[in-house]
């Protein structure tokens, strides 16, 4: 036998077993000796599967030797090609049909490169790629698996926010002092790395080889990779700019399009990506912490399906850029505002009116926080289905929080009021106490000095957890500390309550 | 002023369940399994059915506040059990020795079960429980005594609390279980002791204390 018995699984995992067997290693290294043994006729068009299986994969541990990256011009697939249609025109039943396919993508092979053509016997069949890689449907279906969403820059999702010093972030890992080191020791970390600006997930392996592979492989791989542009590097912006100009057809129209910290970007590029990224296709449209540039108001008149609405940290949007673009926008699901401090209740009562799908609004910012009142809050509550809201850092009163709770209590998950200083306790805490907000599961109420009554917080925390329901309270040190303190005073009491029952019950006269 | 009223969440502390698991362990026929099913079910069935290897049952007790879940284990008191013994006495908060008052026999294996048992699990609290009270309250006056006395200095030893009691005509059984969780969470029981020679014993108050058991609430 010159390989181990072929499995019915693809020819490619076997080729790994053999790479690892010394008597394969054996005959890869020297190929002309074993020509002899490969006599055309054991190749016929009766091949068993089972055969070709054994040559498939001593071709494999052969590319292991060359190098796989020059890819093959396309050659008649004179063997595979015609004992497929064989097995599609000869079979009488859908059965039959079936194995014989499952026999014929058992060797699916890209191509296969290493065996010389003049020396050896069947030189035109080494050089056969499967079928289906020629038809542009299925090599769409295999090349969309290949495509993977983790390439788009994103900010890493966090499961807690950084602590803000060491004793904060030993209450927030309930004193395991060696994870709260670790903790700090990553934040100041990375807050060097803020600096430079990098905070983004490794890039992943993408369809770019795809296109090099032929003419019909260049044109599905391209429409797939146009359909989500997102770009974290200028240069390469550029050029897809220009060879936007260049060739405009072979663009498909974009669904995703995300410019990822591109601070160097002109409002004139961004202008000439309008009509490429402007249609119904357009649902996620990210600017993030490009500072200088807005999105074109054409792309908005084009776009009415855009869902998410990503500009962070921009200084242009405006309240009038916002009243403009929002009547086109009425399935906007997401809009994210942070750090865009000129925007003010206006703005944000435009988005309000015009966007009733609205779940998820994110106001936070650090500055201008006077800009942003109860208004928008009670706008938001009143005319949109929002659930996830943050306004950090935003000049909101308990009366606005009272209306969000009175309007959309049970669909609020997420609720962000860092650094909302006019908050007291007769908004969340109160609110919390009276369980008008059944379904929240992230609570954000950092440095908020006039709150000091956690125990209905903490209350709602154990009541969910109990439940085996995720909760999240984030608070700055002060408000952890009172927190511990009011879990402990909870328990204690509970305590007492049960030790005082058991009495009860074991003095309870029974017999 | 807060809208808040800081005592009272509206919210409920999460009940929490307190599991108590009890071994159940004597000779034959002492009513180990009658004990336990008496007190779970409250139902006394006359006719003898061997246990064969270990039987269990569990009963809750709801106190609002929390849960008291009684996992109760009952080892078949033949001698080809001993080897399940470390099933009924591992983990237990608490083991019942029992014995058949009417034969005193079964009052002298407790030494060895007592011994087994302790070698498993030294933390449960001990309790020995004499069955049969309504069979033994009409035999020989002069027998009770010497039955009393034996069985008031074996749990001396034991340092575990003595109770008489009748499982078909329901006397002191649920007193056994409540003698239980105040020893395991040392709560004040009011309950007089009966200590006169003849009525159902009940003593308790100075026994099983001595074990320093972490209280778990």
């Amino acid at each position: 036998m010159l390989s181990p018995k072929p499995s019915r699984h693809g020819s490619f995992k076997r080729a790994r077993e053999n790479i690892e067997s010394p008597t394969c290693l054996r005959r890869a290294k020297k190929p002309s000796s074993d020509a002899p043994f490969r006599s055309p006729n054991r190749f016929g068009s009766d091949a068993s599967p089972r055969k070709r299986g054994i040559f498939a994969s001593w071709r494999q541990s052969l590319g292991q030797l060359t190098p796989l990256a020059t890819p093959t011009k396309k050659r008649p697939a004179l063997l595979s090609q015609s004992s497929f249609d064989a097995t599609i025109t000869a079979s009488p039943g859908d059965l039959e049909l079936k194995i014989s396919l499952e026999k014929d993508f058992s060797d699916l092979s890209l191509w296969s490169p290493g065996v010389s053509p003049v020396e050896t016997a069947p030189p035109d069949f080494s050089h056969a790629s499967h079928r289906i890689f020629e038809m542009p449907e299925i090599l769409d279906r295999i090349l969309r698996y290949l495509e993977n969403d983790s390439t788009i820059p994103q900010e890493k999702a966090r499961q807690r926010r950084r602590p803000q010093s060491l004793s904060h972030a030993l209450l927030m890992y309930n004193g395991d002092r060696v994870k709260a080191e670790r903790v700090w020791q990553d934040t100041l970390n990375q807050l060097k790395l803020n600096q430079k600006g990098k905070c983004l997930k490794d890039s992943q392996p993408n369809l770019y080889n795809c296109l090099l592979v032929n003419k019909l492989w260049f044109t599905v791989t391209f429409r797939i990779m146009t359909e989500k542009l997102f770009f974290d590097d200028h240069q390469k912006f550029q050029k897809l700019l220009s060879s936007f100009t260049q060739s405009q057809n072979n663009f498909s129209r974009p669904t995703i399009f995300v410019l990822h910290k591109l601070s160097k970007l002109s409002q004139a590029e961004v202008d000439a990506a309008s009509l490429l990224i402007s249609s119904d296709n357009l649902k996620w449209l990210e600017l993030y912490i490009c500072p200088k540039v807005l999105p074109p108001l054409s792309v908005f008149q084009k776009s009415s399906n855009l869902e998410k609405l990503v500009l962070p940290g921009n200084r242009l949007v405006t309240d009038e850029f916002l009243m403009r673009i929002t009547p086109h926008l009425p399935k906007l699901k997401l809009l994210d505002l942070r750090a865009c401090d000129k925007v003010s209740d206006s703005g944000v009562v435009s988005v309000s009116t015009n966007c009733p799908q609205l779940g998820i609004c994110n106001l936070g910012r650090h500055r201008n926080g006077h800009l942003i009142t109860s208004v928008s809050l009670v706008a938001l509550a009143r005319h949109t289905q929002v659930e996830t809201v943050g306004a950090a850092g935003c000049e909101v009163t308990d009366a606005g929080v009272w209306e969000l709770a009175m309007l959309r209590g049970p669909k609020i998950t997420r609720l962000s009021l860092n650094n909302c200083r006019l908050l007291t306790n007769n908004s969340m805490p109160a609110l919390m106490s009276l369980n008008y907000f059944p379904n929240i599961s992230v609570i954000e109420v950092r440095n908020i000095p006039q709150i000091s009554d956690l125990r209905p917080l903490v209350a709602y925390r154990k009541y969910k957890r109990a439940r085996g329901i995720p909760i999240l309270i984030e608070g700055c040190e002060r408000i952890e500390l009172l927190m511990k303190e009011e879990e402990w005073r909870l328990d204690t009491e509970y305590n007492s309550r049960v030790l005082s029952d058991l009495t009860q019950w074991v003095n309870a006269e029974t017999d | 002023m807060s809208l808040a009223t800081s005592d009272t969440p509206v919210l409920p502390h999460p009940t929490n369940t307190f599991t108590i698991k009890v071994g159940l362990i004597g000779d034959a026929q002492v009513g180990k399994t009658s004990l336990m099913v008496k007190y779970v079910e409250n139902v006394f069935d006359e006719e003898y059915t061997q246990t064969l290897g270990v039987n269990c049952l569990d009963k809750k007790i709801r106190l609002g506040s929390a849960d008291i879940l009684f996992y109760i284990m009952d080892l078949g008191g033949q001698r080809e059990f001993i080897n399940m013994l470390p099933l009924a006495s591992e983990g237990a908060k608490a083991i019942i020795f029992l014995f058949d008052l009417t034969r005193p026999e079964t009052l002298k294996s407790i030494k060895e079960w007592h011994r087994q048992a302790t070698g498993f699990n030294e933390n449960a609290v001990p309790l020995l429980v004499g069955t049969k009270y309504d069979l033994f309250v009409n035999m020989d006056p002069e027998y009770q005594v010497q039955v009393s006395k034996q069985s008031m200095r074996y749990a001396q030893v034991m340092d575990a609390p003595l109770i008489f009691c009748s499982t078909s005509h329901s006397i002191n059984v649920q007193r056994i279980f409540k003698i239980i969780i105040a020893k395991i969470y040392n709560l004040t029981m009011r309950a007089s002791e009966i200590k006169q020679i003849g009525d159902p014993l009940l003593i308790y108050k100075y026994l099983g204390n001595s074990r320093r058991r972490s209280p778990s609430s």
